[in-house]
């Protein structure tokens, strides 16, 4: 990692750590929420201390529910080598859920309740040769 | 609770055209169709109008922005003119509109009218609109097919469903819907399909094959309103009224601070209570005669169901398949095919859907029609399961 021919899809998202990547999200001081992808203000409407502060989630959760995406979404969507992926929604604790491409896993194989590894994978190649990445879950135990 | 509009705002008058490929037609030639239609129904002349709301989504393209292209084609004099934007929900938005405007007294007869013309756009499914970070990063992802296809295995795991009898659920959906549409001469798709032929349909986001999908289509839909006074001097004497538009929209409780089992539409239910208690509807069961919701995709409407209060919470893919909610059955939903064969063009669809309730209150369905409608809902959904807004208004007679 570090390498200046690689970025990710949006700038703020995931933090590269010696363990591995980490999504950054929001923890708010008053309240207790966490958001992902990161907020400004917290929406908690029963917060009275509107204090999010950057936070990395855990490397780990929970599938929730997923599909196959069959059909290439419109642009933004930007994917080199389309085809058909796993989606799913995650339950990353404390009332987060992030939804998130699947990687590493059959169809037949996936099962509501596993638990995902998050990690990091190139999307596209962009038109100056940067590689931009995403981040994607994988079943736990079988991350690279 | 405020005291709401029940009763306060009567819809003389609607218009629809028919939705599909429009190729022919501009998107001013839509609501001049439709406007038309509902000037001759309420029998007055477009200088009574005193103010217009204007339903449109996504359609910067053929409709444009502002209200403009609307005053423009209608004809209208300088008179105000408002366009609404709320996803999914911009039809029933612009019927608010119109009928607060009436209620407040801030005119005697007001037009809400929407429009959207999709199919020369560009693309098979609806554009996209990024709003930044958060489309940037899920909806490019996801897709309407994909965020609402995840309703399904989280209901499944919920309710201890197999897989297997929910897909049967959803293709019951679509085949009632399609039964429905195939005697509705305005909607897109007017073919009955068959179970097999809906089960072994193409996959598009599983569980959801193509038939559990809506289409994409051209239209537009238009509703007058004025007071029940007016309606009376107009020779109204027991109009169609307003008794309930509700909103309800996320804040972000869903997949961050709520509570949220990612198998129903909270916002859903919320609007819901609102209009229930606005209608002064106790027991929607009882009092509800029919339904016309937010079918984007078969397992939307299931979920919907349960989230109305008209099937209990696990129960609703048994409902569906006893036919509880099929044209002949106790709550009939989509008698007109509803989005499954309208499809959605986004700003008119939930004045399409009031159209439906206003014929049927007013015995005007042809081969559709159910006896006694006494009251009727419509539901829409804008965004996906996870952040959205929602919209219940519910129609009946005066008196
Ligand atoms: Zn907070």
């Amino acid at each position: 990692m570090g390498k200046a021919a690689e970025r990710f899809v949006v700038e703020g998202l995931v933090e590269q750590t010696p363990a591995g990547p980490r999504l950054i999200g929001s923890r708010c001081r008053g309240c207790g929420t966490t958001y992902f992808p990161q907020k400004a203000s917290c929406p908690n409407p029963a917060c009275t201390d509107k204090a999010p502060v950057a936070a990395l989630l855990p490397d780990q959760g929970t599938l929730y529910s997923y599909t196959v995406q069959r059909y290439q979404p419109p642009p933004l969507f930007r994917m080199d080598g389309w085809e058909p992926y796993l989606l799913g929604l995650v339950d990353m604790g404390d009332g987060l859920q992030v939804m998130g491409m699947l990687t590493g896993v059959k169809e037949q194989e996936v099962r509501i309740g596993m638990t995902l590894q998050l990690v990091t994978e190139p999307l596209y190649c962009d038109d100056d040769g940067t590689a931009v990445l995403t981040y994607k879950f994988t079943p736990a135990g079988t991350a690279l | 609770m405020a005291s709401g509009i029940k009763d306060k705002v009567a819809i003389i008058g609607m218009g629809c055209t028919r939705f599909g490929e429009r190729w022919e037609a501009s998107a001013e030639d839509l609501m001049v169709e439709a406007f038309s239609e509902a000037l001759a129904d309420a029998g007055v002349e477009r200088e009574q109008i005193d103010a217009i709301w204007v339903g449109n989504a996504l359609d910067d393209i053929n409709v444009g922005n502002s209200s403009l292209p609307a005053a423009h084609a209608l004809r209208l004099g300088q008179i105000p003119v408002t366009r609404v934007e709320n996803m999914c929900a911009t039809g029933t938005e612009a019927l608010r509109g119109a009928t607060y405007a009436v209620a407040a007294g801030a005119a005697d007869i007001a037009l809400a009218i929407g429009v959207e013309k999709l199919k020369d756009t560009g693309y098979g499914g609806l554009p996209l609109k990024t709003k930044g970070l958060l489309n940037d990063l899920w909806m490019p992802y996801g897709s309407a097919p994909g965020n609402f296809a995840q309703l399904a295995g989280a209901y499944c795991a919920k309710y201890g469903v197999d897989p297997a009898d929910l897909k049967r659920a959803m293709a019951h959906v679509s085949w009632k819907s399609h039964q429905n549409g195939a005697k509705s001469p305005k909607a897109h798709l007017r073919a009955a399909i068959d179970m097999d032929k809906i089960l072994n349909a193409p996959l598009i986001a599983d569980p959801l094959g193509l038939f559990d999908c809506c289409g994409v289509s051209d239209g537009a839909a238009a509703a007058i309103v004025t007071t029940p006074e007016i309606a009376r001097e107009l020779g109204i004497g027991n109009p169609v009224t307003i008794k309930a538009i509700q909103l309800a929209g996320s804040n972000g409780s869903e997949m961050q601070f709520g509570e949220w089992d990612g198998a129903s539409l909270i916002n859903t239910q919320i609007a819901a209570r609102r209009a229930y208690a606005e209608a002064g509807i106790s027991d929607p069961r009882a009092d509800l005669f029919m339904t016309e919701v937010h079918d984007c995709f078969s397992v939307t409407e299931l979920a919907v169901m349960e989230d109305l209060g008209l099937s209990d919470p696990g129960r609703a893919p048994m409902d569906i398949l006893d036919g509880r909610y099929d044209a002949d059955g106790a709550i009939p939903c989509q008698l007109d095919g509803g989005l499954k064969c309208f499809g959605h063009p986004v700003g008119a669809s939930g004045l399409r859907m009031a159209y439906e309730v206003y014929n049927q209150l007013l015995e005007r369905a042809g081969e559709r029609q159910r006896a006694n409608v006494k009251f009727g809902l419509t539901h829409n959904l804008g965004g996906a399961p996870y952040n959205n807004i929602a919209a219940v208004s519910i129609l009946g007679r005066k008196d």
